[in-house]
């Protein structure tokens, strides 16, 4: 599956576009990480346990949009686009989304 | 196409700046703001309640409480209850002869059985004693001093407007700065310090006044200052407080009272000696251990 | 009075440790841009075309970094609020984790011997935590790896 945040591919062609397809993940550390965090917020710096805990939802939120499309026939998504939401203390939603498609093999 | 990355020069998104100082500008010029509000909303809310007429402030705390002494939990049971609240508002009476009271000022002296160590004024002219406080007056001198301290508070029109003034400075600055946060924590603060300030003032202002009513009734103001003096020993500051509880005491200091006291009487050309008069029946007590 | 005595401890470790650990940072990103700048990082949509060019090997590369604010900063930046105005604590703070996102992603696309990264895009976020802040900054684009034929 190739996962791509271009529009188009110089060398290959998109045969068909086969709707919007996304993928979604909350997640919270557990209380010892907050407090980590907490100290953190005093000294400054990088929260590791953060940016590990938002890099393995995008991971997950990324596979559950490659499976939605793989689900509708598709080989390719473009124009794929992140976000993030923090919707409670310590808990992150991340949403990623893009266009499935079905590419032609190599020219 | 050719394509490459120039590394812009550093810095450019960053202002640079001595952040100690800017700290200690926006410190101070935050509580300069906090202050100015704190007492100019103070000032206003206090002027306001006070523009309330006497009986309406009566009427507010009738319709409130009803009873004031079943509000405040007096009660009426205890020996010679009757004797000794009589014989407060016989004292009350000859002090007040001896005050300007306002004719639409009503005053109520109200005694309490309790062992609490105080005296206050309150909303709508009502004044309350705790036996706690009368039991350690040496002499009647001293208790004249204390009653006619509260009943200064009263013709000032301290209760209402230091409740009006303080209510409407702490919403303006919790609707202004919230109420968490730095800025919400800052303004709690605030409100401790200036609300002090406020009734240190009352306080000080309440004394001249007292102490010119004792003179008027005495003919001197020898003993006046005996309620302060207990009061140093009982809290036992005869070191100078920090800098901190200066700030937030709700009274001056206690020697300060005393001093001031000495020095109102020396700039009249008032007595500060001569014979103090014994306490009525009704309000001696056994001796009670000094603690 | 004992609340404003550790608000000042806490100041100055801030003060201090956050400094120090900019100060590093920061020495640490110039590096490391130096040595990834063969690497174009792009932000246009249109990759190279032509009969000269490619063919490419698409792979979307991301790289992120939550950093926290120091108490100095949160505190002063506390303050900055009541009067509005350019809240430059901040600005130090955001520019390093721009820089590290883009260079954690131009890592991750050097390691697969990427040639550019086009339509690069950078999303921010706050992460809420108990009223301090800690932000986080994604950076992701498309990495083009020269493919033999």
């Amino acid at each position: 599956m190739l996962i791509s945040n271009l529009e188009f591919l110089p060398d290959r062609k998109v045969v068909r576009h086969i709707g919007l397809v996304q993928g979604s993940s909350v997640r919270s550390k557990h209380v010892g990480r907050d407090m980590m965090a907490g100290l953190k917020n005093i000294f400054g710096g990088e929260l590791k346990g953060y940016t590990e805990l938002l890099h393995d939802s995008r991971v997950e939120a990324t596979e559950r949009m490659k499976e939605q499309a793989a689900s509708i026939g598709a080989n390719a998504v473009l124009n794929v686009r992140f976000s993030t939401s923090s919707i409670a203390a310590g808990a992150a939603e991340i949403f990623v989304y893009g266009t499935a498609v079905e590419l032609a093999d190599h020219v | 196409m050719e394509y490459e990355n120039r590394q812009p020069t550093e810095g450019i998104n960053v202002t640079h700046e001595n952040p100690v100082k800017k700290l200690l500008v926006y410190t101070v010029a935050t509580v300069i703001l906090l202050m100015t509000v704190f007492f100019v909303f103070s000032f206003l809310g206090g002027w306001a309640a006070r523009s309330i007429s006497f009986s309406t402030e009566v009427k507010i705390m009738e319709s409130v409480g009803g009873d004031v002494e079943k509000m405040m939990g007096v009660d009426s049971s205890g020996p010679d209850f009757l004797e000794r609240k009589a014989a407060l508002n016989d004292l009350a009476v000859r002090v007040m002869a001896n005050m300007d009271i306002p004719d639409s000022m009503h005053i109520t002296v109200h005694y309490v059985d309790d062992d609490v160590f105080n005296a206050f004024a309150t909303l709508g002219g009502h004044v309350f004693f705790y036996r706690g406080l009368i039991e350690q007056m040496p002499h009647e001198n001293a208790l004249a001093m204390v009653m006619a301290h509260e009943i200064a508070h009263e013709i000032h029109r301290d209760p209402i407007s230091g409740l009006g003034g303080g209510l409407t400075a702490k919403i303006i600055l919790s609707a202004a700065f919230g109420t968490s946060g730095i800025a919400g924590d800052l303004s709690a603060i605030t409100s401790a310090v200036g609300g002090a300030n406020f009734t240190r003032r009352m306080e000080t202002r309440a004394d001249h006044t007292a102490i010119t009513a004792v003179n008027r009734l005495y003919g001197h103001v020898a003993g006046a200052d005996a309620l302060f003096k207990l009061l140093d020993k009982k809290a036992g500051d005869g070191d100078e407080p920090g800098w901190a509880e200066a700030f937030l005491r709700t009274h001056p200091l206690n020697r300060k009272r005393v001093q001031a006291i000495h020095e109102t009487a020396k700039e009249n050309g008032w007595e500060t000696t001569g014979d103090t008069i014994e306490l009525p029946e009704a309000l001696k007590f056994e001796p009670v251990a000094a603690d | 009075m004992f609340n404003l005595v550790v608000i000042c401890i806490l100041l100055l470790v801030g003060l201090v440790f956050g400094k120090m650990a900019e100060k590093k940072h920061l020495k640490s990103i110039i590096k490391r841009e130096n040595q990834l700048n063969a690497l174009p990082a792009i932000a246009s949509r249109y990759p190279p075309s032509g009969d000269n060019v490619g063919p490419y090997r698409q792979l979307l590369v991301t790289g992120n970094v939550v950093i926290a604010s120091d108490y100095f900063k949160t505190f002063l930046s506390g303050l900055i609020n009541i009067f509005g105005g350019r809240v430059t604590p901040f600005e130090s703070l955001l520019d390093r984790a721009r820089r590290e996102a883009m260079l954690r992603m131009k890592a991750s696309a050097d390691a697969v011997n990427a040639e550019f990264v086009f339509n690069v895009k950078y999303q921010t976020a706050t992460i809420q935590q108990k009223g301090s802040g800690a932000i986080e900054v994604l950076a992701y684009g498309t990495a083009l790896i020269p493919e033999r034929r």
